[in-house]
């Protein structure tokens, strides 16, 4: 099951919050910067033009005889004569702006929507202040479209830049992606496909190729781990063949009661140990994540009475009888299992049944259409029923038993995407397993 | 019956072929694949019991060379590799059966008869009474001339009946030669087959006689 985290946490988003940030600390103060910059450029112009007419004005200024211009349409002049600290006005057009006396003192002066100038020039013993004012709202318009453009043209470069960058992101880390796609499918028990090798020079390339050689190391040891127990299974089961022959074959020769039940009890020893070397595998195969599931249409029915031969000796030596009854419904079904594992998995539970009820115990064995349900009195309560299918847990401390077969079935269970669930009611122990009917 | 083993532990290849010998089978027994391949290719075998585990070329191997030297015995392999994995390899490899270490011997016997019963040239098969027809060859049931889909148990079972025709079954004889066991008094897995097997025939073929039995009566044809 491949893990999935947040789209938050990925390399896509990390490079995209990056780049947000770096906009956020350098790129935008250093526009308001430029901002600034241009919108006093804009206003040093118009107070220049200003100027410039008002040295126009003022350079056609009389006193004496007094001649005072028209200033051009939009324009108006106010001419003051400074005596000392005293201002006297000589002439004020309509609607010149109130201006505070220390505002002629300026350069220049903007109040309310106008903007002023004032020239000062000597004039017999006195001063003439020239001051023009215009309205401002040419600046203040150019003003506006400068902040317009400049958020415009941070909005667009940000979006921009952004999308820029995840698909430039999601480009760069394709090959990665390919990669874990590659390597999701890799499973220890199959053979190991390599993942694809992108057909770059950068690190996804180097990860891809350092991939491959640790997944041939992996291929390798697996394939010796199923050499081992492949080996393991013909060396511990070869003995138990011979002796389950020698003991089958005596079994057709011989007619007296007393040879017979010896025989039948050393074949139920064989079986135990059979299945005993079978779980051992099955757990070794389980640790090292080598077991192999192959799940095909297969009869419950038929699994169940596989396992029944599988235990055969076993409950007679106990003299169990095993009732299986099939509900109407579930001839002809088909799940989707392993034959083998499942087979081990439900002789395990009738094993467990036959040795945990008292001798001679009628052991029921249901099978529907969801799976199949084992029923076996007990002699008392079980306790801690909860924990049966942990590993090495037996149910009496003084119990036979490694304590492996319920995790083993459990685990075998749950790699079927099926549930074993085990439960005592009025001293009759029920151990179910359950599959998903799609 | 001619068969020829090969298995490499000495012991078990005594003890098989001992014992196939007392149940009337001619048998060559051979210790490894190079010298079961010279017996198969030089001897006519009705059948070959061949393990997986052998020294120098294994089972799958010697099945493999068989199949290119036009070998086309049939071959039961036996063997301790119990995975499906070996099974499916085997069976893919030509086998006609895989029999898992350790077995019963009366299990081998049974295979070997059943395999064997394949192999054989059958004077009948087919039979047919009244309008339900049972193709051996085909494994194929028609009634009314339409076919009839069975799943495998219940197709041995009706072959069972038909082949049996006018003579009451009884419960454990079906039990023994359909599914290879006893059932316990109390189990319904006849039952429950039965009733499958009238609901996809149609009612009055298979009978009941209470107490005895199940049967088909009728007059038989066999071709």
């Amino acid at each position: 099951m491949a893990i999935r985290y947040p789209f938050y946490s990925s390399l896509r988003a990390k490079a995209s919050a990056l780049f947000f940030a770096v906009f956020v600390i350098i790129i935008l103060p250093v526009n308001y910067v430029i901002y600034l910059k241009v919108q006093s450029t804009l206003s040093d112009a118009d107070t220049k033009e200003l100027r410039a007419e008002a040295e126009k004005i003022a350079g056609r200024v009389t006193l004496d005889p007094p001649v005072i211009p028209l200033p051009p349409l939009g324009y108006s002049l106010k001419l003051q004569q400074q005596r000392e600290l005293y201002f006297e006005d000589v002439f004020t057009s309509p609607g010149f702006p109130s201006v505070p006396e220390a505002g002629f003192l300026l350069d220049s002066y903007e109040v309310d929507s106008m903007k002023m100038v004032s020239l000062r020039n000597a004039v017999a013993g006195s001063t003439l202040i020239v001051s023009l004012a215009r309205g401002n709202s040419r600046l203040q318009e150019q003003r506006a479209n400068l902040r317009v453009y400049l958020f415009a043209a941070n909005a667009a470069a940000i979006a921009l830049a952004g999308i820029l960058v995840f698909m430039s992101a999601g480009l760069m880390l394709r090959p990665i992606k390919k990669i874990i796609h590659a390597a999701e499918g890799i499973n220890a028990s199959n053979s190991i496909e390599r993942v694809p090798i992108p057909q770059t020079r950068d690190e996804s390339r180097q990860l891809a190729e350092t991939l491959n050689n640790m997944l041939s190391r992996m291929e390798a040891s697996i394939k010796n781990q199923i050499n081992f127990f492949a080996s393991a299974t013909h060396e511990l089961k070869t003995p138990l063949a011979v002796m389950q022959a020698e003991l089958s074959l005596a079994l057709t020769r011989v007619t007296d009661f007393e040879t017979r039940t010896l025989l039948e009890s050393q074949l139920a020893e064989v079986q135990r140990l059979d299945r005993i070397i079978h779980d051992f595998l099955l757990i070794s195969q389980l640790k090292s994540e080598t077991l192999a599931i192959r799940p095909k249409p297969e009869s419950f029915e038929e699994v169940v009475f596989a396992a029944i031969k599988k235990i055969k000796y076993r409950s007679q030596e106990r003299g169990s009888s095993l009732m299986v009854t099939v509900e109407e419904t579930t001839a002809a079904s088909l799940v989707f299992m392993d034959f083998d594992k499942m087979e081990t998995v439900i002789a395990n539970l009738m094993e467990n049944a036959v040795l945990y009820s008292p001798a001679g115990s009628k052991i029921e064995v249901v099978i529907n259409a969801h799976g199949v349900r084992i029923t076996n009195p007990v002699a008392g309560p079980t306790a801690d029923i909860g924990s049966l299918t942990s590993e090495f847990k037996r149910s009496n401390e003084l119990s036979s038993g490694l304590g492996m077969g319920l995790w083993l079935s459990d685990k075998i269970v749950k790699l079927h995407h099926a549930v074993l669930t085990l439960s005592e009611t009025n001293k009759l122990f029920t151990a179910e397993i359950r599959f998903q009917r799609s | 019956m001619k068969i020829l083993l090969i298995e490499d532990e000495p012991r078990l290849n005594a003890f098989l072929k001992e014992g196939l010998e007392q149940n009337g089978y001619t048998v060559d027994a051979v210790p490894n694949g190079s010298a079961g391949l010279e017996h198969a290719s030089t001897t006519a075998y009705d059948l070959i019991v061949l393990d997986i585990m052998l020294p120098g070329q294994n089972g799958f191997e010697v099945l493999q060379n068989m199949r290119n030297f036009n070998i086309r015995v049939p071959v039961i392999i036996i063997s301790a590799l119990n995975s499906s994995d070996h099974v499916i390899q085997g069976l893919d490899a030509g086998a006609v059966d895989y029999l898992k270490k350790p077995f019963d011997f009366g299990e081998f016997l049974a295979r070997i008869r059943a395999v064997t019963r394949k192999g054989e040239p059958r004077s009948f098969t087919k039979f047919k009474v009244d309008d339900l027809e049972l193709d051996l060859l085909t494994r194929k049931v028609f009634l009314d001339g339409v076919e009839v889909v069975l799943t495998k148990r219940e197709f041995t079972f009706l072959e069972l009946l038909l082949t049996h025709c006018n003579r009451v079954l009884s419960k454990a004889e079906i039990s023994e030669k359909v599914w290879d066991m006893n059932f316990d008094g109390g189990s319904n897995v006849i039952e429950v087959h039965l009733s499958q097997l009238r609901r996809k025939l149609k009612d009055g073929i298979i009978h009941t006689k209470v107490g005895m039995g199940y049967y088909i009566e009728g007059n038989l044809v066999k071709q």
